[in-house]
């Protein structure tokens, strides 16, 4: 679940503009292979500083990652780490690309 | 008779001199942000590669009027004063202005060459770092832009989308446009300066 404050947007994974960051998550390979990372579908919006609606996301939403384990995967809990890069802006202005770390607990049996 | 002229005088001058404060006001309110000379601290030197490889210092341009942008490519507000910035390159620079256009981008001249000239970017675009960035108060934000005065002082500097008329506004100050007007030469409008020659 990512939420943005009030007034922020990031661009989606798939951003109307070549040069704009796009929204990727990114999980190390071990153990799991990544079957699919679902963003949710974004929001055309309009903004006064661009000639056409721009694909973003606002508020609260979710990535949802589909992992496979293979069938040698060791059992037992563990900690599968991510990185999610994102750029925000508000109406007037934008902030620098971030790549923060993404820690998601999992368990496999 | 005397003293009630003098009193009526007096009068008179107090109601004139309350109307043109009253005037005052109201042409600040809608001129230029630019701070008064004595709050403008030195803008701080920096030396910074352009597209060509060449050190350009901020110091290159004392004696003139400069707008200091700091942008990105990533950044839509930023691509949106890109025109305006073009147009008041090519309208004042005979006046001793000049845009300088500080780039954020993280992957460098591969994607900020292509950008510029895809934009028919006029003005002198340079390869920003932290350090420049630290030295102007960490620019968290793009756009940011510092307005310069001749004598290498910050004169305003605007965080985010303004609007171009504030622009023009403050740069019409900074380049005296006002006081050519008030000496009675030919004073271009915001309008006219949007415009650009005819």
């Amino acid at each position: 679940m990512v939420e943005l404050k009030h007034g922020y947007h990031v661009n989606s994974h798939v951003p109307t503009e070549p040069t704009f960051v796009p929204l990727r998550l990114r999980w190390e390979k071990q153990p799991f292979r990544v079957i699919q990372i679902r963003y949710p579908k974004p929001s055309l919006e309009n903004y006064a500083f661009s000639p056409r609606p721009l694909s973003v996301l606002s508020g609260a939403f979710e990535i949802t990652t589909v992992l496979e384990a293979p069938a040698d995967a060791p059992r037992g809990p563990g900690i599968l780490l991510g990185w999610l890069r994102y750029q925000a802006c508000t109406a007037t202005l934008c902030l620098p690309p971030r790549t923060v770390p993404v820690r998601l607990p999992y368990e496999i049996r | 008779m005397f003293n009630a002229l003098r009193r009526a005088a007096g009068v008179h001058a107090l109601a004139v001199s309350l109307i043109l404060s009253a005037c005052s006001s109201a042409t600040q309110a809608q001129r230029s942000s630019v701070k008064p000379e004595s709050q403008r601290r030195k803008a701080p030197d920096f030396a910074l590669r352009d597209a060509d490889g060449k050190l350009v210092r901020l110091s290159d341009y004392r004696g003139k009027v400069v707008l200091l942008n700091f942008w990105a490519t990533w950044c839509g507000p930023c691509r949106f004063e890109i025109p305006w910035f073009i147009e008041f390159e090519r309208m004042h620079k005979h006046r001793g202005f000049a845009v300088l256009g500080i780039s954020m981008d993280e992957d460098g001249w591969d994607v900020v060459k292509p950008y510029i000239r895809r934009l028919g970017v006029n003005y002198r675009i340079l390869m920003g770092d932290d350090m420049v960035a630290q030295l102007y108060g960490g620019v968290d934000a793009l756009p940011t832009t510092f307005l310069i005065d001749r004598e290498g002082r910050i004169a305003g500097v605007h965080v985010g989308l303004v609007s171009k008329s504030r622009y023009e506004r403050d740069l019409a100050e900074l380049l005296g446009l006002e006081q050519e007007s008030a000496s009675g030469s030919v004073q271009p409008s915001p309008a006219a300066l949007a415009a650009g020659p005819r």
